[in-house]
């Protein structure tokens, strides 16, 4: 199963920010998704989730196209993102930020059994479940928003600098986990300020400057790539 | 009466005004909360409760008349469903259109729409006072020198339950915490697959509804209503929204309480002439004190 996205143009009033992108995400393997700030890497994953409006392009999941529907129907159709700065609702408890994320589920008895599941991965969350999540500390709050994420039983996760503002050790732990998610069998689409990093696990990855991808290829191939070193690497 | 014993009459009064304003606020508050909109059409909507209320009466037979439990169950079925309706089709026609507007123009159809609906009111059931059936006649509970009307104890006991179930529906369903979810991020709402706009139906659908309720209690209690009602009814709301916090649900009950606590014993000790200015005048007095509220803007829900 895979999502293609194909020729992704999108534009705040006459700027235009993404420049025809495409991209392919592979379920099972890591994808990134490297580029400076400002480049489009979030717009490009909000239009996918079909927050922003597509002015062209089109994008085909698991064979079938996704043309203008609603980001409802997209994370219906397994395709999840955790957005940049967590955006945890902060006001409700770390329980019930998670029985959000399977809104779409609410009437499956299988929830629980998921909760639990996310709890194991992610063993603080269950020490804090009925706090408020506004009262985590950064890294709680990253990784509640990718339990949350889970909890809508992702095909696809699309992850938006998970590793922003954390203490390397709290980056380690968050990115374990990542790679369990991937081995069973979820594609991720990872974009990343910590190049290197993303770059190692990625088995393709995507450079994009200024709204268009310029540089794509496997990982490996691009932490040898002398642009890709000088630029994002600090080489 | 001794002076105590006036006090407390005067604060009973008040409860009751009270409830009746809380019970506007909550669709104030809730619309809010979730799109930032002051939405002045809603005093409108509360007035339209009185009035659907006062035809469904009208229009039942004899056998169903005054103190029939079931005549007030249909009468107030049948208002919160019809201003239900009424918010979520404002909300679908004059602010959808306007989601991705600057906020002013949207609060400017508001105006709009609350003219609107007064004119509508009006060629309906035109310029005149309609007077209400009195409920509950000649029922009062006495306690030493106070009574309580039945309809008074009517009023608050309803009201209650009312916010009691909102206040679970809130907190304890799914649909209550996609509600509050939304109103703190949307967009965070959004991924989550929850479908926003019709959150946004839901919240206009129970505001409306409530204020619907509260128009028809209005109605009961006060024995008259006009068309422009309304107005001034849904600005004190607003104030008592305000007062709790606007965007905040409990805040809304208690500033509803909280105005009409200070509007009764203004108008015991004063002259009820000036009851208005007595509530807007302690109003100004809170709010430069505490502009966020009496339970604060950051606790949105």
């Amino acid at each position: 199963m895979r999502l293609k996205v194909k020729n992704l143009h999108i534009s705040y009033g006459k700027i235009e920010v993404l420049k025809g992108i495409s991209l392919e995400i592979s379920q099972g393997k890591i994808t990134a998704l490297v580029g400076a700030n400002g480049a489009g890497k979030s717009t490009a994953l909000m239009a996918i989730s079909g927050i922003l409006p597509l002015k062209e392009g089109s994008m085909e999941f698991d064979g079938k196209t996704l043309e203008r529907i609603r980001p409802d129907e997209i994370t219906a159709s397994g395709v999840v993102q955790v957005p940049e700065g967590r955006r945890v609702f902060r006001r409700l408890t770390v329980f019930e930020n998670l029985q959000l994320g399977a809104f779409l589920r609410r009437n499956d008895h299988t929830v629980k059994e998921d909760i639990e599941r996310v709890f194991t991965l992610f063993p603080i969350l269950s020490k804090r479940k009925s706090q408020e999540a506004g009262t985590l500390s950064g890294g709680e709050q990253q990784m509640l928003a990718i339990a949350r994420a889970l909890m809508a039983r992702p095909k696809i996760l699309l992850l938006d600098e998970p590793s922003l503002g954390l203490a390397p050790l709290v980056v380690e732990k968050i990115f374990d986990v990542l790679l369990k998610i991937q081995s069973e069998g979820v594609g991720i689409l990872l974009v990343e300020q910590n190049a290197r990093w993303a770059l190692e696990v990625a088995s393709w990855a995507y450079v994009i400057e200024t709204g268009r991808i310029v540089l794509e290829g496997p990982g490996s191939q691009l932490l040898m790539n002398d642009r890709v070193r000088s630029a994002y690497l600090g080489e | 009466m001794s002076p105590l014993e006036t006090f407390i009459q005067q604060l009973i009064n008040g409860l009751v005004i009270g409830m009746i304003y809380a019970l506007i606020a909550l669709g104030y508050t809730m619309v809010y909360g979730i799109i930032q909109l002051i939405n002045f059409a809603h005093g409108e909507i509360f007035i339209t409760g009185a009035f659907i209320g006062l035809a469904v009466f009208g229009a039942l037979p004899g056998a169903l008349g005054l103190g029939n439990l079931w005549a007030l169950v249909l009468m107030f079925a049948l208002a919160m469903a019809g201003c239900g309706l009424l918010g979520v089709l404002i909300e679908r026609v004059a602010y959808r259109p306007l989601r991705k507007s600057p906020r002013l123009a949207c609060l400017i159809t508001a105006i709009g729409v609350s003219f609107i609906l007064q004119n509508v009111l009006m060629l309906i059931w035109g310029p005149v006072d309609k007077s209400f059936p009195v409920f509950f006649k000649h029922s009062a509970l006495t306690f030493g020198a106070f009574r309580v009307t039945f309809m008074q104890s009517f009023i608050v006991i309803s009201s209650l339950v009312m916010m009691l179930v909102l206040h679970f529906f809130i907190r304890r369903t799914m649909l209550g915490k996609a509600l509050r979810a939304a109103s703190e991020d949307m967009t965070a709402a959004r991924l989550m697959g929850i479908n926003v706009e019709r959150i946004i139906s839901v919240c206009f659908l129970i505001g409306s509804a409530l204020g619907g309720a509260g128009g028809l209690m209005y109605g009961m209690y006060y024995n008259t209503i006009t068309f422009h009602d309304g107005y001034l009814a849904g600005i004190k709301a607003f104030t008592a929204a305000v007062l709790g916090g606007i965007g905040n649900v409990p805040g809304a009950m208690l500033g509803g309480v909280a105005l009409g606590m200070m509007e009764g014993l203004g108008a015991g000790y004063l002259s009820s002439e000036w009851k208005n200015v007595f509530a807007f005048l302690i109003l100004i007095i809170l709010l430069l004190r505490w502009p966020s509220g009496i339970l604060g803007k950051f606790r949105h829900e």
